[in-house]
C-alpha cells in the first residue's frame, strides 16, 4: 500500500460497510453512521471518503438498476476489498497497541 | 399521473446543477440516484415544498463538500466558486458593491426585456396570429412620405360601401371584418354606466379566430340591414356588471335607448381593437350605413387565406381599388394600406420601448465596466497570491478558474437580486404605463424572460472575468514575484485596461444623458407650450342624449338651451357651452372639405367642430378677427352657413389676407355646403403632443346633434362644481351616465402626456444611475491609479517636483481619456439623434444645446471625481512612499 494511515472517517466508513454486510448503500453507509458511531458526515464528504478509499484500492463497488422513487438511477451496492480489511486489521492492531495501558490511567484520572 | 409512477420529482434546475458537479458516470448517476431518493422521503413524511426545499440546499452543500468529481477539468469552476465565497464573506463591501451594481443593471434590463418581449416580440392572442393583416384607407396626399406600419394605425376612414366591395371581391382573404369605436350607455343595475365598445361586422370574429367563452360570437346573419339588434360581451363587462351570471346570454340589455339581445360572452384573453373593450354591437343598424365613398369612419381586419402573401394581397386590393373606381370615381384618390395586424397594433410603442431597453443595457454596461475595473484592482492585489499559488503548481487554467468563478457568483448574486427586483417592481410599472402602450397586459415575467436573464447573466460573468481572467493567465511568475519583491510601482498593462474602462463610461454616460436630455427638454418645452385656451378653472363633461337622437333640430337646441342655462347658474360658474369637438375629450373630426383660395378650391382635411356661440369666450380662445357665432346663426333654409377660422388654417390658405368674407366647403364635391367665414379666433392645442390644429368652426344652431362636449368656466372649488354639475345633469338625465371632470386633471391624464413624462422619468433615471455609476468607476480607477503610483509620485516629490506637476502627471491622463470618451459619446449622440428625435411625441429640441451641455456636465462631474484621489497623492509623504512593501 505504502499509504499514510487511515483516517478516522475512512475507517469508519470501511467498518460501516462491513457492517452492513451485504446491503451496503452509501444512504445505509450514512445511517450507520449516524446511527452507531454517532457521527454526522454530509453527503458530499461521505462520497469524497468512498471516492478516496476506491483510489487506494480498499473500497469496490457494482451497480444495481434503480428503483423508480430513484427516477431511474442506478445505485451502487459499496464492499471492502481484501486489501481493506487488511488494512482495516492493520490499523485495528495499531490501535490496540496504542491503547495498551492508557485504559488504566484514563480510569485513574477520573 | 405519469408523474406518479415516476415518483417525486427534484427541482429541475438544482438536479441540473448537481449533475454537473457529479457528472453523468455510474457514479455520478448513482448520487443523483441517491438524493432523489432522499428527497422522496421528505417528499412523503412532511410535504413537497419542504422537499424542495432540502434538495435544493443539498445541492447548496454538496458543492461545497464534494470537491471535484475523479477526471477533474482544466478549469477548475468548482474550486474558484468555493474560493470566491470564502473570500466574498471576508469581504463583504466589496461584493455588496459589485452585487447591487449588477442587480440595477440587471433588473432595468429584465423589466425593459419584459416589455419589448409582452409587447413587441411575442405574436397576438390570436391562433395563426401572422395571417392577421390590417386593411385602412387612406389617401396618400395625407403623408409626406409613404405610408408605412406606423402610419396604418388608427385611420377609421374606409366607408361601409367601400368595405363591403372589398368583401365582396378580394381574393386574398379567408374572412375580413370592419369595425369602429362605439361608446354610449348601458342602463343596467342602480346606475347608468358609459361603456367603450365597437361595432363589427361578423367577418371580425371570424378572422381573429377566437371562439366564444359562452353563447356565441356575431355571425354572417347578424350583419344584415334590419337584424334584430344583438350584441356580445367581453369577460370583464360581464363579471362587472352582471357579476358573472351564467344566465346573461339571451337576455335583453338597454344600450343608448336601444333594446340588445345578448348572444354571447367573449374569454378574457380577448381584446379587440383594445384591451377594454367592454362589448361588441351587431352591423345591422340602417345608421351605420350609407352610401358615401368619399368619407368613411371604419377599419378593417383580415385574414390571408394560405399561402397567400402580404404582396399578393396587396396586389389584390389594388385590383379591387381600381375595379370599384370605375362605377365610383371618388375611389380614384385612395389606396388601401396593407399590413401585419401585429406590425400596426404596436408601431406606436416600437421606438420608444426600444429606446428603454437600449438605454437599461447601456446601463448595464457602464454597470459591467465597473465590476471589471474592480475586478482588476483585486485581482492586481491578488497578483502575488496567484503566483504562490502557480509556484505550488496550481495551473494556468486553475488560477483563471478562481478568477472566472468569482465572477460567476458575483454575476449569479447580482443576477438573483436583478430578477427579484423586476419581479416586484413589474405590477406598479405597468400601472403607470399610458394607454398608448398596446398589449399591456400581456407583459409578464415568464420563463422566457428568465432565460434570457440567466443568458445574461452568465454572458455577463464571462465579459467582466475577462480581462482579469486573461491578464492572470498572462501573469509570467517570476516577474510578478519580482515585481512584488521589489513593490509594484508599475503594471502599464492593469493601467491600460483602466483607461478603455474610463473611455467606455464616460462614453456611455454621455451618450445616455444626451438622450434622456432630449427627452427631458421636449417635456419641459411641450409643458411650456401654450395650449391656445385656459386649462385652470373649467370643468367639461360628455353628454349623449339618446332621446334626442330621432329629435329635431329645434327640439334639440331647445334642450342644450335649458341645460347650459341651468349650469351656468350652478354656484360659482360664469358661463357654459358646447362643442362637438374640444381639447382633452379624446375626439377628432376630419371630415372632407375643400377651401377657396385665390389659386381656385383646394380639397383638404381640417379639424372641425360645432360649437355654441359662447364657447370662445368660455374657453379662453380670443377672436381675433371678424365675430364669434351669435344669435343670428340660426337654423332653417333661410339662414347663411357660417365658419369661424383658427389663425393657423387663415395663414395656411389665406396668408396675409382677411379672412372674414371668404368660403370654406364642408362635405364633398357632390354634397358640401359652402360656409361664410365670419371671424378668426386664436390656434388651439387638442392635446399636450398635438400641433396648433387647422380647425374650423360651425354654429351648434345650424348643426344640432344628440351628444355635445359641455365646458363650464368656474371660480372657486371646481370639486364642488364638478359635484353640483353632476347633480343638476342627474336631475335632467336620470338614465344618462355623465363623468365632470377639471380640464386640468383631463390634461393630467392625457396619453402623450402620460408617455412623455414617463418616458422621461425612466430614461432621465436610467442616466442617472449609469452617470452615478461611471462617477464611481472613475472615481475608482483614479484613486487606484494613486496608490499604485505612490512610490513614483514620492520619488517625484523628493527630487523637487511641484504639486502642480504631480497633479497634471496624475490627472492629465485621465482627463485626456475622459475627453476621448466624450467625443466618442458625442459621436454615438449625433449618429443616433434622428432616432431619438423620431421617438418623442412633443416637441423636438436642437439637439446641439443638449449635446454641449451634456458634455460640460461630465466633464465636471470627472474632474470632481478625479479630484478627491488627486489631492491624495499631494499628501504622499516621501518617506513612507519607500517604505511601503
Amino acid at each position: 500500500m505504502g499509504n499514510k494511515p487511515m483516517g478516522e472517517v475512512e475507517h469508519l466508513v470501511l467498518l460501516a460497510v462491513l457492517r452492513l454486510g451485504g446491503g451496503a448503500f452509501a444512504l445505509d453507509v450514512l445511517r450507520e453512521l449516524d446511527r452507531e458511531a454517532g457521527h454526522v458526515v454530509s453527503r458530499g464528504s461521505l462520497y469524497k471518503t468512498m471516492e478516496r478509499l476506491e483510489a487506494k484500492g480498499l473500497l469496490t463497488w457494482e451497480v444495481e438498476r434503480g428503483s423508480p422513487e430513484r427516477g431511474g438511477h442506478p445505485r451502487r451496492r459499496f464492499s471492502v476489498t481484501e486489501a481493506g480489511v487488511a488494512e482495516l486489521s492493520e490499523a485495528r492492531a495499531r490501535l490496540l497497541n496504542m491503547w495498551d495501558g492508557v485504559r488504566a490511567l484514563l480510569e485513574t484520572d477520573r | 399521473m405519469t408523474r406518479r409512477a415516476e415518483g417525486p420529482r427534484p427541482p429541475r434546475a438544482a438536479e441540473r446543477i448537481l449533475q454537473l458537479l457529479v457528472g453523468r458516470d455510474p457514479r455520478g448517476r448513482s448520487i443523483l440516484g441517491d438524493a432523489r431518493e432522499e428527497m422522496a422521503t421528505r417528499w412523503r413524511d412532511r410535504s413537497r415544498v419542504l422537499a424542495a426545499l432540502w434538495y435544493w440546499g443539498y445541492v447548496a452543500r454538496f458543492a461545497f463538500a464534494y470537491r471535484g468529481g475523479g477526471g477533474s477539468s482544466g478549469l477548475s469552476l468548482g474550486a474558484g466558486i468555493r474560493h470566491a465565497v470564502r473570500g466574498l464573506s471576508r469581504r463583504p463591501g466589496f461584493g455588496l458593491v459589485v452585487v447591487v451594481t449588477l442587480a440595477v443593471g440587471i433588473g432595468a434590463t429584465t423589466l425593459a426585456f419584459a416589455m419589448v418581449d409582452g409587447v413587441l416580440v411575442r405574436p397576438l392572442p390570436y391562433p395563426h396570429s401572422d395571417e392577421l393583416v390590417n386593411l385602412s384607407r387612406v389617401d396618400p396626399d395625407w403623408f409626406s412620405a409613404p405610408p408605412g406600419a406606423a402610419d396604418a394605425s388608427g385611420w377609421f376612414a374606409t366607408p361601409p360601401a367601400t368595405f363591403f366591395d372589398w368583401e365582396k371581391d378580394a381574393h386574398s382573404f379567408t374572412h375580413l371584418g370592419a369595425y369602429a369605436g362605439w361608446s354610449g350607455s348601458l342602463e343596467e343595475g342602480d346606475e347608468p354606466v358609459r361603456v367603450y365598445g365597437a361595432v363589427v361586422t361578423s367577418g371580425v370574429f371570424a378572422a381573429l379566430g377566437v371562439p366564444a367563452e359562452r353563447g356565441r360570437y356575431l355571425v354572417t346573419g347578424d350583419d344584415v340591414l334590419g337584424a334584430a339588434p344583438v350584441v356580445v360581451l367581453s369577460h370583464g363587462l360581464w363579471m362587472r356588471r352582471f357579476g358573472g351570471d351564467p344566465g346573461v346570454v339571451g337576455r335583453a340589455i338597454r344600450l343608448d335607448d336601444t333594446e340588445y339581445t345578448v348572444v354571447g360572452v367573449m374569454p378574457q384573453s380577448f381584446g379587440f381593437p383594445g384591451e377594454s373593450t367592454d362589448l361588441w354591437i351587431h352591423f345591422g343598424d340602417s345608421r351605420l350605413r350609407n352610401e358615401t365613398r368619399s368619407a368613411g369612419y371604419l377599419n378593417a381586419v383580415g385574414r390571408l387565406a394560405p399561402g397567400v402573401g402580404l404582396e399578393e394581397a396587396r396586389a389584390d386590393l389594388s385590383r379591387v381599388t381600381a375595379e370599384i373606381s370605375t362605377v365610383h370615381p371618388e375611389e380614384r384618390d385612395f389606396e388601401v394600406l396593407v399590413f401585419p395586424l401585429r406590425e400596426v397594433t404596436v408601431a406606436g410603442a416600437q421606438l420608444g420601448l426600444l429606446l428603454l431597453l437600449g438605454s437599461a443595457l447601456m446601463v448595464l454596461l457602464v454597470g459591467c465596466a465597473n465590476v471589471t475595473s474592480l475586478l482588476l484592482t483585486r485581482s492586481a492585489e491578488r497578483r502575488r497570491e496567484f503566483a504562490v499559488h502557480a509556484a505550488l503548481g496550481a495551473g494556468s487554467g486553475r488560477l483563471a478558474g478562481l478568477v472566472l468563478g468569482e465572477s460567476l457568483v458575483l454575476a449569479g448574486l447580482g443576477g438573483l437580486l436583478g430578477g427579484l427586483l423586476a419581479r416586484v417592481s413589474l405590477a406598479p410599472f405597468i400601472a403607470a404605463l399610458p394607454m398608448t402602450v398596446p398589449r399591456a397586459g400581456e407583459i409578464a415575467i415568464d420563463g422566457r424572460v428568465v432565460l434570457v436573464v440567466a443568458a445574461l447573466t452568465v454572458g455577463l460573468a464571462a465579459l467582466v472575468a475577462l480581462l482579469p481572467a486573461l491578464q492572470t493567465g498572462r501573469s509570467e511568475l517570476n516577474a510578478t514575484l519580482r515585481e512584488g519583491a521589489l513593490g509594484a510601482s508599475g503594471g502599464r498593462r492593469g493601467l491600460r485596461s483602466h483607461g478603455t474602462i474610463v473611455v467606455v463610461e464616460v462614453a456611455l454616460a454621455v451618450l445616455l444623458l444626451s438622450v434622456s436630455g432630449m427627452f427631458l427638454e421636449s417635456y419641459r418645452l411641450s409643458m411650456a407650450r401654450d395650449p391656445g385656451y385656459r386649462v385652470e378653472g373649467a370643468v367639461s363633461m360628455y353628454v349623449s342624449v339618446p332621446q334626442l337622437r330621432r329629435a329635431d333640430g329645434d327640439e334639440i337646441h331647445a334642450f342644450f338651451d335649458n341645460l347650459t342655462g341651468r349650469l351656468a347658474s350652478v354656484p360659482g360658474a360664469e358661463g357654459a357651452a358646447l362643442a362637438s369637438q374640444m381639447p382633452l375629450m379624446g375626439s377628432y373630426s376630419m371630415p372632407p372639405a375643400a377651401v377657396e383660395t385665390s389659386e381656385g378650391v383646394e380639397e383638404t382635411i381640417l379639424h372641425s367642430s360645432v360649437v355654441s356661440p359662447s364657447y370662445f369666450e368660455v374657453m379662453g380662445i380670443p377672436v381675433l378677427a371678424g365675430r364669434s357665432f351669435d344669435a343670428t346663426d340660426a337654423g332653417g333654409e333661410e339662414s347663411v352657413p357660417v365658419a369661424v377660422v383658427s389663425e393657423a388654417l387663415a395663414q395656411r390658405y389665406w396668408p396675409g389676407q382677411n379672412p372674414v368674407g371668404k368660403r370654406i366647403r364642408i362635405g364633398t364635391e357632390a354634397d358640401g355646403v359652402w360656409h361664410q367665414v365670419v371671424g378668426m379666433v386664436g390656434n388651439v392645442r387638442y392635446g399636450f403632443a398635438r400641433s396648433e390644429a387647422l380647425e374650423y368652426y360651425r354654429a351648434a344652431a345650424q348643426y344640432p346633434q344628440p351628444a355635445f362636449n359641455v365646458v363650464l368656466r368656474a371660480k372657486g372649488d371646481l370639486g364642488a362644481v364638478a359635484a353640483a354639475t353632476s347633480a343638476v345633469i342627474r336631475g335632467i338625465l336620470p338614465n344618462v351616465p355623465v363623468s365632470v371632470e377639471p380640464l386640468r386633471d383631463r390634461a393630467r391624464s392625457d396619453r402623450n402626456y402620460r408617455w412623455a413624462r414617463l418616458a422621461s422619468i425612466l430614461l432621465g433615471g436610467l442616466a442617472g444611475v449609469a452617470v452615478l455609476l461611471s462617477v464611481l468607476g472613475i472615481y475608482g480607477v483614479l484613486s487606484y491609479a494613486v496608490v499604485r503610483r505612490t512610490r513614483e509620485i514620492g520619488i517625484r516629490m523628493s527630487l523637487g517636483g511641484t504639486a502642480g506637476e504631480i497633479l497634471r502627471s496624475v490627472l492629465g491622463f485621465f482627463l485626456a481619456l475622459s475627453g476621448v470618451g466624450i467625443a466618442l459619446g458625442v459621436g454615438l449622440a449625433v449618429v443616433t439623434g434622428s432616432l431619438v428625435r423620431s421617438a418623442l411625441v412633443g416637441a423636438v429640441p436642437t439637439g446641439p444645446w443638449i449635446l454641449g451641455g451634456v458634455a460640460v456636465l461630465v466633464l465636471a462631474t470627472v474632474v470632481v471625481a478625479s479630484l478627491v484621489p488627486a489631492l491624495r497623492a499631494l499628501r504622499v509623504d516621501p518617506v513612507v512612499a519607500f517604505k511601503l512593501e
